[in-house]
């Protein structure tokens, strides 16, 4: 029977009792973590001095490079400097939309699905981040554009995920097909963005960080197509075998590429 | 908080300067409490022993953002419990473990210190089984007063609430223990652990 008299004590009382209890070591043995801890961020410091940012008057010049390639009007001659970037299905493009784009309302990511749904319906392995602190995607959606689907997860914000400025989520990550599809994705890349380049997993990666900025995205048919309302945090666009994905976040660029390596 | 050494301050900005060997010391200081912080959360020690690795990885990525002066052992376990937590939500689908916060026997170098052995085990017992039955952010708050000794302010920085609402969430959780034990005189005494070791005293 259980011992009656804890019942009836006090807090500062049954306090007492609890710090005793808290000295002895009723814990399993703590195991030594320096040495994991020590080469993991030794592992990570290395990764992070290859992600060499481009040097301002880089930028400047990829920049107008960038916007020379949103002006020109040919699916042709995008294709070409999409794949001299070694990025399948992205470039960069720049669209006049005022100066302060305007965010907020529904994401129109597609149709809710399950994670399982969503891998038997695109036509390409999903990945999916592996990562304990970021854990499992809240939501899940599937759109049938480009060709082959993307799919965009959604983690909402709490934890270690900042919410996004206007709509409260924590994180979107998208994938699609870009090899498959040569649709072009653009970024418009107003005043106050900045570009870094960087590599992941041996191909080009593109950060983009800064003031909040719009998407255009060229279909399939050649045509642009403005996207204002999805999560415009900061972005890394990034190539994994012929996938293409694109994570918006208030994340900062090394929780991004954390996330990015972690896709399995 | 008080009486901090100015040692773990030095670390601590040789760390946010990228000395990973400053950092290093840092881990092995604070390894156990953070440990033992994430055992609280997960109840499972694997899975505390990953979440208190990613923890210190992540905050040593994050300490351009801890505030100079601020108790560094409070701030860590913020993350700590926090990643933990992520943890089980990452694991809710796989079945626990069973740990029990009591589960583990006290190894053979440390002996209970009086206060315990006079408690008597069946007490003890009750109270770690109230502890366990637990919603775990009120078994954090008990234990970051209690087992851990931390001030009110420390709590804050843990908890990441203002100062002015420790007293009551502590208080609260203090309600919820005794409402375990509580539901504990009405359950019947469980039949003895069959594993080697597992039964204490």
């Amino acid at each position: 029977m259980a011992d009656r008299e804890l019942v009836n004590m006090d807090d500062a009382e049954l306090g007492e009792l609890l710090r005793a209890l808290g000295r002895q070591r009723s814990y399993p043995p703590t195991p030594d973590l320096a040495p994991a801890v020590h080469a993991r961020i030794r592992a990570r410091s290395g990764a992070t001095r290859r992600q060499r940012a481009w040097p301002l008057a880089m930028v400047a010049a990829a920049l107008v490079a960038l916007l020379c390639v949103g002006a020109l009007a040919f699916p042709g001659a995008r294709s070409t400097v999409a794949g001299w970037l070694n990025l399948p299905g992205v470039t960069f493009f720049a669209e006049t939309v005022g100066d302060r784009p305007v965010l907020g309302g529904a994401l129109r990511l597609g149709e809710p699905v399950t994670l399982a749904e969503a891998r038997e319906r695109v036509l390409y392995p999903l990945l999916v981040p592996d990562l304990p602190w970021l854990g499992d995607p809240d939501e899940v959606y599937l759109d049938a554009e480009p060709a082959g689907g993307t799919v965009s997860f959604i983690y909402h914000a709490g934890g270690e995920i900042p919410p996004a400025e206007t709509t409260g989520v924590g994180l979107l990550l998208s994938q699609f097909q870009g090899q498959v599809n040569p649709g072009m994705y653009g970024k418009g890349l107003p005043d106050g963005v900045e570009l870094e380049y960087l590599e992941i997993n041996g191909h080009v990666a593109f950060w983009i960080s800064g003031e909040p900025h719009t998407f255009s995205y060229f279909r399939p048919d050649g045509q642009p197509v403005q996207e204002t309302s999805r999560l415009a945090g900061n972005t890394l666009l990034w190539q994994h075998g012929g996938l293409t994905l694109r994570l918006e976040s208030g994340l900062d660029r090394d929780q991004a590429v954390e996330i990015a390596e972690s896709m399995r | 908080m008080e009486g901090r050494p100015l040692e773990e301050r030095d670390l601590v900005e040789q760390a946010r300067s990228g000395d990973a060997g400053a950092y290093e010391e840092l881990v092995r200081r604070y390894q156990e409490v953070a440990f033992r912080a994430a055992c609280l959360v997960t109840r499972d020690a694997h899975e505390a022993e990953e979440a208190a690795q990613d923890a210190f990885v992540k905050a040593f990525y994050a300490l351009d953002r801890f505030r100079p002066g601020a108790p560094f052992r409070s701030w860590l376990l913020r993350i700590v419990t926090n990643e933990a937590r992520n943890r089980n939500r990452s694991a809710r689908r796989r079945a626990r473990l069973g740990f029990r916060l009591a589960g583990a026997r006290p190894s053979g170098d440390a002996a209970p210190s009086p206060e315990v052995t006079a408690l008597g085990h069946e007490t003890q017992r009750e109270l770690m089984d109230a502890m366990t039955a637990l919603d775990e952010r009120d078994r954090v708050i008990i234990a970051y007063r209690y087992f851990f000794e931390m001030s009110e302010a420390e709590m804050a920085v843990a908890l990441d609430c203002p100062p002015g609402t420790v007293k009551s969430r502590l208080s609260r959780a203090m309600r919820h223990l005794r409402t375990h034990l509580v539901a504990g005189l009405a359950r019947p005494e469980p039949a003895p652990d069959p594993r080697p070791g597992a039964q204490r005293g």
